[in-house]
């Protein structure tokens, strides 16, 4: 659900965000926008609010004060388009998850969620979505049968399937050797994604191949650091 | 060797089997969704708090099952109350749910004066069940696996990712307290099968096995039934022609032989 006008995919204004009711603000009066199609890494120390924010940007995390739009849309109400990549999903290793099944649950988004099985139509979406991640041969495995990297790839096949233009990733090259992440990277700057907005939680920008903006969290502020067209990060950015 | 079936020729086994089988599945279906869950506690905790529930009923004269069934939703409710501030984790919302009410069911006890009333509820008496007590057996048995069919899906999803349930519109605490609801009601089931002490057996144990075989949520489910449905019928066999033997545990055993051929199975295949 978009509001049907050339918004940018996030819009914050004087945004106050605190972590749990009751807990210290770890952000204030920020103000940023991403464009649309944007590829843009958000950086900062641990606790510095960058899980907050994304938490946030999915409606999951309440607004202290500000405001903070998706798509123009309030984040309640605009989080259909978006897709949350946890950094830690409660991915229970007791739970048998198949990869096929993890990515039918994207079709859960915006539609009812009761009942049996997926339907027909939402199992061909999702192997399309695994075929676009490369990861059609391991639609059988069971998820804690993945590596980091793999299971990195299955939760934007989900995004996939369910039809997100917006992806939040949270720390996803944390436990990733070199091949993973260049792997990750291909998935996420590749084809599949053309025209998905991106913004990645990282300690480090250089692990993000090409990026649009970085978004810096520092003493409780975003700020836009670094802003090349369409470029390579450098290290002094 | 005896007839192994022969067993069933009698009426009065006929109503145990049926009863053990849809109270087994019905155990073993939820069962499957806490253990998964790593909320086995869940099941434990029940063994416990549904004693009060079924010591009113009987102290009252009405159906041991409406008393269980009242129980389980007190459980779920003292749950929510004990353990919906950040502060209060669910294991120990839980162990207050847990030790609250089955400290009501020791006083209600001792207020009869009479404990050995109470052994039936205790360690259940499946081989009396009768006509009525069957429907009820039937109806909660049905009702927690229709309950559970229709959210199956949403269960699932927020077991994986509670950050993407919540997107898609799921209130994954609202779920957790819902499937411990759930398994009261297919505890409140077995409560006059095999007893409120063993209850918890029947929801832990062919679940466990049906997680060690199963590839899918749903294929576990399915293990977890065999195994609940063929423990219960060997167990019911063995205590016919075996004297002594009470059915209750016969049945439980039963179960834990079904896990214990699972877990050996599973150790083959490496």
């Amino acid at each position: 659900m978009t509001c049907g006008c050339d918004c940018p995919a996030i819009q914050a204004q004087g945004l106050a965000l605190r972590p749990a009711p009751g807990a210290p603000i770890v952000l204030r009066d920020s103000s940023f926008e991403i464009p649309a199609g944007c590829r843009a890494a958000l950086v900062g120390a641990n606790g510095a609010g960058k899980s907050t924010l994304l938490r946030a940007l999915a409606g999951l995390n309440p607004i202290e004060a500000g405001e903070l739009k998706v798509f123009g849309l309030t984040p309640k109400v605009g989080r259909h388009d978006l897709a949350l990549l946890s950094q830690r999903p409660s991915l229970t290793a007791g739970l048998p998850c198949s990869v096929q099944r993890l990515v039918e649950m994207g079709r859960l988004v915006g539609r009812s969620p009761w009942g049996w099985k997926s339907s027909k139509g939402d199992r061909d979406r999702a192997v399309a979505a695994l075929q676009a991640v490369d990861l059609a041969t391991l639609a059988p495995r069971l998820l804690h049968e993945l590596s980091g990297g793999q299971l990195q790839r299955a939760l934007i096949a989900r995004a996939l399937a369910q039809g997100a233009t917006l992806l939040l990733l949270d720390e996803p090259y944390v436990g990733l050797d070199e091949a993973s992440r260049a792997a990750l990277n291909q998935v996420l700057f590749g084809p599949a994604l053309t025209g998905v907005t991106l913004l990645v939680a990282t300690h480090d920008a250089m692990d993000i191949g090409k990026l649009d903006r970085v978004l810096t969290v520092k003493d409780h502020k975003v700020t836009v650091t670094h802003a090349c067209e369409g470029g390579h990060l450098h290290r002094h950015a | 060797m005896p007839n192994f079936l022969e067993a069933f020729s009698h009426p009065f086994m006929q109503r145990a089997l049926i009863a053990s089988l849809l109270c087994g599945v019905a155990c073993a279906c939820i069962g499957t969704h806490l253990v998964a869950r790593r909320m086995s506690f869940v099941g434990s905790a029940l063994t416990h708090t549904l004693l009060p529930g079924v010591a009113v009923a009987w102290l009252l004269g009405f159906s041991p099952y409406a008393g269980a069934l009242m129980a389980a939703l007190a459980t779920a409710t003292l749950i929510a109350l004990a353990g919906g501030r950040r502060e209060a984790g669910e294991d120990a919302a839980v162990g207050v749910a847990q030790s609250a009410l089955f400290a009501v069911g020791i006083l209600l006890m001792a207020w009869t004066q009479s404990w050995r009333d109470f052994t039936g509820l205790l360690f259940g008496s499946v081989l009396g069940v009768d006509g009525g007590e069957l429907i009820w057996v039937a109806g909660l048995a049905v009702g927690t696996l229709g309950i559970l069919a229709l959210s199956h899906r949403a269960l699932e999803a927020s077991a994986v990712d509670e950050a993407h349930a919540q997107l898609a519109g799921l209130r994954p605490a609202l779920l957790r307290l819902a499937l411990v609801a759930l398994a009261g009601l297919a505890a409140a089931s077995a409560v006059r099968l095999i007893g409120a002490m063993l209850t918890s057996a029947l929801i832990i144990v062919p679940a466990a096995g049906g997680l060690l075989l199963g590839r899918s949520l749903a294929g576990a489910m399915a293990w977890a039934s065999a195994i609940a449905a063929a423990g219960c019928t060997l167990g019911l066999a063995a205590s016919y022609h075996f004297e002594n033997l009470p059915s209750g545990a016969a049945m439980v055993l039963g179960c834990c032989l079904g896990f214990a051929l699972a877990r050996g199975w599973r150790a083959l295949r490496g």
